[in-house]
């Protein structure tokens, strides 16, 4: 049994608002997602969010999630902080921006111990794009305040739809 | 071969000052370690501390941070432990909430070589406040040759890994 395992991968054919990653089995120790993603948001970077869920059911939009976000973009560092919100966000997709029409940002999130039933669950992501005339890395902690085992992620576009060519990955890692 | 493989997983059963991990074959090119932790320390963020084969000198690290709305970078050398690297969740953070850490240890087994790493550590809570959160990339440095064989983590101030804390080592091997 190989360590890191492919569990799924969407690979978007057209312009897609959200996608679904469902039934994930609890058998994997942690989870990554790494995707390469692009937006029809008119600005050079885009955020995207996460909703998780639990059980089988339907993902979980309620105001139950935490971010905590640090980023360099162009030549400023600062946070972004958010308690109590709809949706883990992350950073770093790439937005539509005219004179950048050919870029897209990556994104990894990982999610430890996705699955055990006494923890929270807790994300640690990173990404980055650069534009024509500003660029952005980020590092990012999110928190489903929930100890429920994760069955499905959501990834929406913050700002607008996911573009036709991004791509998205959902990896899981064994510990035996 | 498969480029991952799994050296050791331990899923604490109870309360533990320290995880260990001796013996490490060098038949690999580099370590990745995930972590999940939680402290009994009485605080919202626990710094964590790592040795590299028992040793108490000649750590350095660099970091940059957040805590509020300004990240912030430091340096840290002449080390006798590595001390600027990853967090755990304390006692005062949102109950059942476990700090994630992911380190990559490079070419750890070369003997031509210090061993370095970087990691990236957080420290979520359900909380804007300042100070009780924290984000962290870490770069280190052990000034020292040997190859790498035994890894130590523990809390620097002396507490304890509550239960249910995880420790995944992989092994990363190149083609």
């Amino acid at each position: 049994m190989a360590v890191i395992e492919a569990i799924e991968t969407v690979y978007l054919e057209a312009d897609t608002a959200y996608l679904t990653f469902s039934g994930i089995p609890a058998t994997y120790e942690h989870l990554q997602i790494r995707m390469s993603a692009r937006t029809l948001r008119a600005h050079y970077v885009d955020n995207i969010l996460l909703y998780l869920g639990t059980g089988g059911g339907a993902v979980d939009t309620g105001s139950n999630y935490a971010t905590h976000l640090m980023y360099g973009e162009t030549t400023t560092s600062t946070t972004y902080i958010s308690s109590g919100r709809s949706g883990i966000l992350a950073s770093g997709a790439a937005g539509n921006s005219a004179a950048d029409s050919a870029a897209f940002g990556p994104i990894i999130v990982d999610i430890l111990d996705y699955a055990n039933a006494n923890k929270n669950t807790t994300t640690a992501a990173s990404g980055g794009t650069n534009g024509t005339s500003s660029s952005i890395v980020t590092f990012q902690s999110g928190l489903w305040d929930n100890t429920g085992a994760v069955t499905s992620i959501q990834v929406s576009g913050a700002s607008a739809s996911f573009m036709r060519g991004s791509e998205f990955t959902l990896y899981g890692l064994n510990s035996s | 071969m498969a480029a991952f493989t799994v050296i050791d997983h331990t899923e604490l059963g109870a309360a533990a000052s320290e995880w260990t991990a001796t013996s490490i074959s060098s038949s690999y090119d580099h370590l990745c370690l995930k972590i999940s932790t939680r402290s009994d320390q009485a605080a919202v963020i626990a710094g964590m501390g790592m040795l590299f084969n028992g040793a108490t000198t000649d750590y350095s690290e660099t970091r940059i941070t957040a805590s509020s709305a300004t990240p912030a970078s430091s340096r840290k050398t002449g080390e006798s432990i590595l001390r600027a690297w990853g967090n755990a969740c304390g006692a005062n953070a949102l109950a059942d909430t476990f700090a994630p850490t992911t380190v990559w240890i490079p070419n750890y087994a070369n003997t031509a070589n210090y061993k370095s790493f970087i990691s990236q550590t957080s420290t979520p809570n359900n909380s804007a406040v300042d100070g009780n959160w924290y984000l962290m990339l870490g770069a280190g440095l052990w000034s020292d040759t040997s190859a790498l064989s035994q890894i130590d983590v523990s809390m620097i101030s002396g507490d304890d890994f509550v239960q249910y804390s995880t420790f995944t080592l992989y092994g990363v091997t190149g083609a």
